[in-house]
């Protein structure tokens, strides 16, 4: 059994009962620090077990993006056509891999959301008709992943409209 | 070994924790900007593969600024009651007091700060020039005296600047908000009804300054009627993004071909202060007078809408409690906002600039939290590391912002 989610629970009391007390007054930035490490500590402790799925999920919306990319880069050069085509391939096999690994997983994003990035830097010099279809299509699909980021960050405090955010759990749910 | 071309349009991210030459040349060519900011962001990249920050004592920066004041000063001179300042994130500030012989004020005991650059920071920004503008807004608004600089870290182990402690506070004291650097103060309406003229007459000072005739000689001056100036701010932030970044954003691809494609022609030429905001203005509680404003470092010659969206964007203000009006920085209801500019500073607000500047303002924003902060915190480069990794957190929101306004225009 995992005992990581305890040991940070354990981490998080040292910090507090034990090394707070002992911080030097004097040194403001000792004592603004250590709030902030014990913050995210707990934050941590809320995220840990949601880690595997949020890979998956990250995976996931890169496969959609350059699924819906591919019959749209008609005016690219062929080798961006290729990585894209490439990335999808095999982003698509370590997605339906049950057992992939974060290394694999991590991997595979990487290399979709690169040949995504060569694709619209070229599509600048697209005509219009060519460029309009990818750069909408990237900026719909980002709706889920920001969505995604601000379920996952909601806990540290910079999100103005709480009440908007979909739950992590209503949104792991749907890939 | 890996080429030019790879190390920059591959996905191999790690390479930028020791960028080639060739790298760092061709980011130069690639993002043209202006010459003070050029040379700072090659400085960084070159600096890149040195060692991590280590934290300075107070004893050590404090025998660097007497060797320094050794040189700067005639006669003698103690400096006492060296202290850790917080609240900055991207510098490192130390409180002292200078006993000393002022040549035109004579004996003189003052609490000064040391502002010093860590290794590398959130920003990549100019002592120099941040050291210009002080001394040339003295007497038009309130800033703090600056007296001493180390532009290029002779003394100090980072470049640095030494001005007068100005006294005040950054929000009420008995107010829980604007706990990230002053994001969102609530100053409530007794301090916003004295606050907002002030706030209101110090920007539009900024935005019509005449800069001809002062010693600003780190600042460039973009040409009216064309689309440099927009050109070198756009420039900067996609150099960041490129030489920072550990991830791609396809987002932020799309943003920056939008930005390529709609660059505003500059109208009038303003000193654009780069961060004006509550959080980076202090004042005395008890009177609401405005005794400083601090913060000059991303100052640059260029357009005031820049300023003007970046005060206006969500974070940087609130809502009242009933949901129905929002505060520009926690101080004008944004309905009142534009309209009180343009009859403080005779200059009009153009709805194009701002949309562009705040579209511009996202992409610089998420430039920051998103790659700098975490090539400064993956290097252990600063003295705020574990900050810098936090603003992570802050991305969603602007990304949210940022796709809002590319929705209606792409």
């Amino acid at each position: 059994m995992d005992h990581t989610a305890n040991t940070l629970r354990a981490i998080s009391k040292a910090l507090t009962d034990v090394i707070a007390p002992a911080l030097d007054p004097k040194d403001p930035l000792a004592s603004e620090q250590l709030r902030l490490v014990s913050d995210y500590v707990n934050f941590m402790r809320q995220r840990l077990d949601h880690l595997g799925e949020r890979r998956r999920f990250e995976l996931h919306q890169q496969v959609q993006i350059a699924s819906a990319l591919v019959g749209m880069m008609g005016a690219a050069t062929a080798a961006t056509q290729k990585a894209l085509q490439t990335s999808l391939s095999e982003g698509r096999v370590v997605l339906a891999l049950p057992g992939a690994t974060t290394a694999q997983l991590t991997k595979a994003t990487a290399a979709l959301a690169g040949a995504i990035r060569r694709l619209v830097r070229e599509a600048a010099r697209f005509s219009v008709d060519a460029r309009r279809p990818i750069e909408r299509c990237v900026v719909d699909a980002s709706a889920t992943q920001i969505m995604f980021e601000r379920a996952w960050y909601l806990p540290l405090g910079f999100e103005p409209a709480a009440g908007e955010v979909t739950s992590l759990a209503e949104l792991l749910a749907k890939t | 070994m890996t080429s030019t071309l790879d190390e920059i349009d591959g996905i191999d991210f790690s390479t930028r924790d020791n960028p080639s030459a060739a790298f760092i040349h061709e980011m130069s060519r690639r993002y043209p900007t202006e010459r003070e900011t050029d040379a700072l962001l090659v400085r960084k990249m070159q600096r890149r593969g040195g060692p991590p920050y280590k934290r300075a004592t107070l004893e050590e920066l404090s025998e660097c600024l007497r060797k320094m004041l050794a040189v700067q000063l005639e006669g003698p001179f103690e400096i006492s009651e060296p202290n850790w300042f917080t609240g900055g994130v991207s510098k490192i500030q130390m409180g002292f007091a200078l006993d000393w012989r002022d040549p035109q004020k004579g004996r003189r005991r003052q609490r000064l700060v040391v502002r010093m650059d860590p290794s590398e920071g959130s920003n990549t920004t100019s002592r120099q020039r941040e050291y210009e503008l002080l001394r040339a807004f003295e007497g038009t608004i309130p800033v703090p005296e600056v007296f001493w600089l180390d532009a290029d870290g002779s003394w100090f182990p980072e470049p640095a600047l030494i001005y007068a402690f100005a006294p005040g506070v950054t929000k009420p004291r008995m107010t829980s908000t604007g706990k990230v650097s002053g994001l969102g103060t609530v100053f409530g309406p007794d301090l916003r009804k004295v606050l907002a003229p002030q706030f209101l007459q110090h920007l539009a000072a900024i935005h019509t300054f005449d800069f001809k005739g002062k010693t600003l000689t780190s600042l460039d001056v973009p040409t009216v009627g064309t689309t440099q100036s927009a050109l070198w701010q756009l420039n900067r932030a996609r150099r960041v993004w490129d030489e920072d970044r550990g991830e791609d954003v396809p987002l932020m691809e799309v943003a920056a071909n939008w930005l390529e494609r709609n660059l505003p022609p500059l109208d009038a030429t303003s000193v654009v202060h780069g961060d004006f905001r509550s959080g980076n203005f202090l004042f005395d509680e008890a009177t609401g007078k405005i005794n400083a404003w601090l913060d000059w470092e991303r100052a640059h010659l260029g357009d005031r809408h820049r300023d003007l969206a970046w005060m206006t964007q969500l974070a940087m203000g609130h809502y009242s409690e009933d949901g129905k009006t929002y505060y520009v920085c926690g101080l004008i209801p944004a309905d009142e906002f534009y309209q009180r500019y343009e009859q403080a500073s005779g200059l009009k607000v153009d709805p194009d600039r701002l949309a562009y500047y705040k579209i511009l303002n996202c992409y610089q924003i998420i430039g920051s939290v998103v790659a700098t902060a975490y090539r400064v915190a993956r290097l252990g480069k600063s003295h705020q590391d574990i900050l810098l990794a936090r603003v992570k957190g802050m991305a969603p929101t602007i990304y949210n912002e940022l796709a809002g306004l590319l929705r209606e225009r792409v």
